[in-house]
């Protein structure tokens, strides 16, 4: 990712979907609505995760 | 027949949950919740696959139907309260199904750090469905920590080997007051209408449905099986005897 980039531009990079998507930063849950002023910054721990099929 | 379902504060028409997994293609899975008439599917949650563009199962959920998400892949307390959390975030409901394994051979949930889970999650306000192995005393202590319900499993998971555990199942019927939602093992309609013929409340499926060569179909013959054991259930079904037991009068016999 460049320099500056937030979590918000991580999400739309990689996911389809971002609204369906939930993200996790150094451990700490992330809402949606606060990725956009989220920067990410290099070793960072990002968890991206998102629904699929299951019992 | 007016039969509600009660569950966590809400009412369900059927007492049939689906699972969503393992199913060839979403179109299979949308068309057997609609063909199981189900008010309740659970779903997983688990990391991103960066190299695939995949599209999100709950694109394929009919609207209003409960999502129950599950805490596949945990195998503490506290890993399945951070993925009941991370589901919480995603603003897609506050249910769970709080599922803790730690054996990769038979799949069997820890009864124990399912309860720690429980009692984390139900106060914090998630509305709780443990998986669990059926147990008395786990069952008990998942009431007095606030679970919706428990969910015994009937065999192993994916096993289709049916009521397994039917005795001790039978025994949180009788003695646990929330619901009992007999899960994992049923592989056949017929063991659905088993488990609800015996007095459970609900039954949930997912391998039968999803590996079957026709899911809709097999799924609408879930939901029927269901709604026929909750009938014979309510019905109040006759004592099996040891000796026959005519069924035509004994007297006037034609050729007495």
């Amino acid at each position: 990712m460049p320099d500056g980039a937030t979590l918000h531009d991580l999400v739309a990079r990689f996911a389809p979907n971002p609204a369906l998507v939930v993200t996790e930063l150094n451990g700490t849950i992330i809402a949606a609505a606060a990725r956009q002023g989220q920067p990410v910054r290099d070793k960072d721990t990002i968890e991206l995760v998102a629904f699929m099929g299951g019992g | 027949m007016n039969d509600p379902f009660l569950l966590g504060g809400r009412e369900f028409a059927s007492r049939f949950l689906l699972g969503s997994g393992k199913f060839r293609n979403k179109q299979d899975l949308h068309a057997s919740i609609l063909a199981s008439g189900t008010g309740i599917v659970t779903v997983a949650l688990r990391r991103i696959d960066l190299t695939r563009h995949e599209d999100n199962i709950l694109e394929h959920i009919p609207p209003g139907i409960v999502l129950l998400t599950n805490t596949s892949g945990a195998r503490t307390a506290e890993e399945a309260v951070r993925i009941a959390r991370l589901a919480k975030a995603s603003g897609h409901g506050t249910w769970i199904k709080v599922e803790v394994i730690n054996d990769s051979k038979y799949l069997l949930p820890d009864n124990e750090a399912t309860v720690a889970a429980t009692r984390v999650l139900a106060a914090e306000g998630f509305t709780v469905l443990p998986y669990i192995s059926p147990d008395l005393y786990t069952a008990r202590l998942l009431v007095d920590a606030g679970a919706a319900a428990v969910m015994p499993l009937g065999s192993f998971i994916g096993s289709n080997q049916g009521l397994r555990t039917r005795d001790f199942i039978r025994v949180l019927i009788e003695e646990i007051d929330i619901p009992v939602i007999v899960d994992a093992g049923i592989g056949a309609p017929s063991h659905a209408c088993e488990a609800m013929e015996l007095g459970a409340d609900a039954v949930l499926v997912n391998t039968a449905v999803a590996v079957a060569a026709n899911p809709p179909l097999i799924a609408k013959a879930f939901a029927q099986a269901v709604e026929a054991g909750r009938a014979a259930c309510l019905s109040g079904l006759p004592v099996p005897h040891a000796a026959g037991d005519a069924s035509s009068p004994l007297t006037g016999f034609l050729f007495q």
